[in-house]
């Protein structure tokens, strides 16, 4: 996964900074809202282009910051104006701007895993058909916490919406790392600067 | 003496008792925000169990709080309770050792001289309590007469009594343990008391009888399995127990189940009025206790904080294995004990299992998860020693959604810091690089800066100083890139600087996880006070 961690937060940093420094030439008055979101969103992309969309969650992060327009220029400056970082199968639309691009992403990714779905609906209603309630009210129980768990779980995960089990907990295992990783170059960059507040 | 009177007269105000225990939440200020941060995290995660889905703002709110909070395995305000409870406890005990001890105590007495329990029972204690006194009663023997903790009891002597002085002093009774026939056992049975306490704290509120009496049942299963010194971790297992309990009427839940088959089946015969009794008993002493124990806290903390996380380990492994609990953990065993499998999967259908292949395929599966669940262990903190997917995937919810609230606070604290980002960053350059210009304060520095240069040209030449490059080759930590301030530099060039800045910051050192934990936790504080 990340082989040199203090690589990578540099790697974060830089990203993250060149991002602000390019956002805040554009802007000069910004209320305290907007530098927090700004500060946020640059974080979240540095990261995810640092993570160079080899995984689901770095996407996601990219695809949902480009649906709003506001972000494109902060976007194509710190991401260049590439689709690389995109998964493999979009780098052909690389012609296409931001938005279009993470709308068709989306929507051909959304099919194939709502497929999934249905196959899985579809085999668990003949499973269950015919059987007698066998299994003890507990499993019963446990599995719709777990269930209604892996929902949540998909809400806090970028990206995670339309994933099977497995691979949601491969993109937890991956994203918790690099989110950590983030944490650490946010929380570099606050210690060092001085504690003036003016807000 | 006087001490015994009181607290009985504390005892009878249900009420009191409430705002006691909440009072003894806030007397501990420092693990308080912990609690109200960890009780934040809490409120998606338990909206299925508790069925009350609102964080719990205030410490009064016991109830919810309670479970919320011991529920997340949190040691060290855990500790604090128990050993508060059991130092005052012992305390009170000594004070008068020959007191009013009925038919239950006496039995302990001769296992090993048990003597802390019945502190404040006076008024009167029976061996048992029916379960519908539980509510209100104030009557309450301290501990259960049955044979089942005659048992423990037993087990405790063959516990060394060489830890007993490191834990004597914070409880200040060392001279009255001496009078007690068998040494290990007064320590113990006091460890016990611990735990029992501990558990009473969180389940001050809880109704039923059934998580009583598994507390009961797993004190007795925890301190067969730990080393004296993991009182507290049993109190947390047994808080958690409680709390899974409580929050799962019918034992629903894999976790909940894995543990109430845990506490089960060692002592069977526990449940039933013993636990309850025991419960209402310990519920009151930690009320009245709690807050003449304040003090005792700290010692207690470190005495017992060492050893939590490896009796735990203890504690939950032969649970796991024994417990008969629900049928996904019936199935998690089975998958553990499969052979591991390739790529492709050979599965052999196990015995009274399905063989077609959409069940194959779905234990294929499922093993694959349960592999990336071992693996999530490792890196999320405090789960190394949770099995089960529900509570598994709880804690993984929670330690995402902290790490976001981490950078959300973050990015809101560096939006504080100055009204423009780009100064920050300025800033943060100019001050490695304009030292040997600027005066003591950078800040008054870097405005003009801003105003003077534009964004890329912003400095003069300058480099990283000899000193920061030397700190970058050894592995300073992020910490030290505002000691840089001091050293004069002359950067080349912007990139250069960057990068040299950047480089300070982290160094050759990585930080550690656990220094993420370390901070992170002051950082949720921050954010949740």
């Amino acid at each position: 996964m990340m082989h040199n961690p203090s690589k990578v937060r540099q790697k974060i940093m830089k990203k993250w900074i060149m991002g602000l420094r390019s956002c805040s030439s554009s802007h000069e008055n910004l209320s305290l809202s907007e530098r927090r979101w700004i500060i946020k969103l640059s974080a979240d992309l540095a990261l995810a282009s640092v993570r160079n969309g080899s995984r689901r969650w770095s996407r996601a992060i990219i695809e949902e910051a480009s649906r709003n327009p506001d972000n494109k220029g902060l976007i194509q400056r710190m991401l260049g104006s590439g689709c690389d970082y995109r998964s493999p199968c979009l780098i052909p639309r690389e012609g296409r701007s931001d938005g279009n691009g993470a709308g068709h992403v989306t929507k051909s990714m959304w099919v194939a895993t709502s497929s999934k779905k249905i196959v899985k609906r579809c085999r668990r209603a003949r499973r269950s058909n015919g059987r007698a309630p066998r299994r003890n009210e507990a499993a019963s129980i446990a599995k719709r916490l777990v269930k209604k768990r892996t929902q949540l779980l998909k809400d806090f995960v970028p990206g995670g919406q339309d994933m099977d089990d497995v691979s949601l907990i491969e993109e937890t295992l991956d994203y918790i790392v690099w989110l950590r990783a983030q944490v650490d170059v946010m929380r570099a960059l606050a210690h060092s600067l001085p504690a003036t507040t003016s807000i | 003496m006087d001490e015994e009177a009181r607290i009985e007269q504390e005892k009878r105000d249900e009420d009191a008792g409430n705002r006691n225990s909440a009072t003894v939440w806030l007397n501990l200020p420092s693990t308080t925000m912990n609690l109200v941060g960890l009780c934040n995290t809490e409120t998606i995660c338990r909206e299925d169990l508790l069925g009350s889905g609102t964080p719990c703002s205030s410490a009064p709110m016991v109830d919810s709080f309670g479970r919320e909070l011991w529920s997340r395995a949190c040691d060290p305000p855990f500790e604090n309770f128990g050993y508060c409870e059991a130092s005052a406890l012992n305390n009170s005990n000594i004070s008068d050792p020959s007191g009013n001890r009925r038919i239950g105590p006496a039995s302990f007495r001769s296992d090993g001289g048990w003597n802390p329990l019945p502190p404040m029972l006076k008024g009167g204690l029976y061996a048992l309590n029916p379960p519908n006194m539980l509510p209100g009663s104030f009557c309450v023997p301290q501990f259960p007469t049955d044979s089942g903790f005659i048992e423990r009891a037993a087990r405790f002597s063959c516990f060394s009594g060489g830890n007993f002085g490191s834990l004597v002093n914070p409880f200040s009774i060392p001279e009255n343990i001496g009078h007690y026939p068998v040494g290990p056992g007064p320590m113990d049975v006091f460890l016990s008391n611990c735990v029992k306490l501990g558990s009473e704290l969180n389940v001050e509120a809880a109704e039923d009888v059934e998580m009583a009496s598994k507390e009961g049942t797993s004190l007795g299963c925890t301190q067969e399995n730990s080393e004296k010194d993991a009182c507290s971790v049993r109190s947390r297992d047994g808080v958690e127990q409680g709390v899974a309990m409580s929050s799962n009427d019918s034992g629903e839940g894999e976790s909940s189940g894995n543990r109430g088959g845990q506490a089960n089946t060692p002592i069977a015969y526990n449940v039933g009025g013993e636990g309850s009794s025991k419960e209402v008993g310990l519920r009151k002493r930690k009320k009245n206790n709690g807050k003449e124990v304040g003090g005792d806290k700290n010692k207690e903390d470190q005495g017992v904080a060492n050893n939590g996380g490896e009796s735990q380990q203890k504690v939950e492994h032969p649970g796991s294995t024994s417990c008969k609990g629900t049928e996904k953990s019936d199935k998690r065993g089975a998958q553990a004990s499969d052979p591991p499998k390739g790529d492709y999967i050979h599965i052999r259908a196990r015995r009274g299992q399905a063989t077609n292949s959409h069940s194959l395929a779905e234990r294929a599966r499922r093993e694959k998860i349960s592999e990336r669940m071992k693996l999530l262990q490792d890196l999320v903190p405090g789960c190394s020693k949770v099995t089960g997917k529900a509570v598994m995937l709880d804690e993984i919810i929670n330690y995402v959604q902290s790490l976001q609230r981490q950078v959300e606070f973050l990015s809101m604290k560096l939006a504080t810091v100055n009204p423009r980002i780009d100064s920050n960053i300025e800033g943060l350059l100019a001050k490695d690089m304009m030292m040997p210009r600027a005066g003591p304060s950078t800040l008054g520095f870097s405005p003009e800066m801003t105003a003077a240069y534009p964004q890329m040209h912003l400095l003069p030449p300058g480099l990283v100083p000899p000193d920061a490059v030397r700190r970058a080759i050894h592995g300073q930590t992020a910490s030290s890139l505002p000691r840089a301030r001091d050293h004069p530099q002359v950067p080349h060039n912007w990139e250069d600087e960057l990068h040299n800045v950047v480089q300070m910051g982290f160094g050759g050192g990585d930080v550690v996880p656990g220094s993420l934990d370390n901070e992170g936790s002051p950082q949720t504080d921050e954010m949740k006070a």
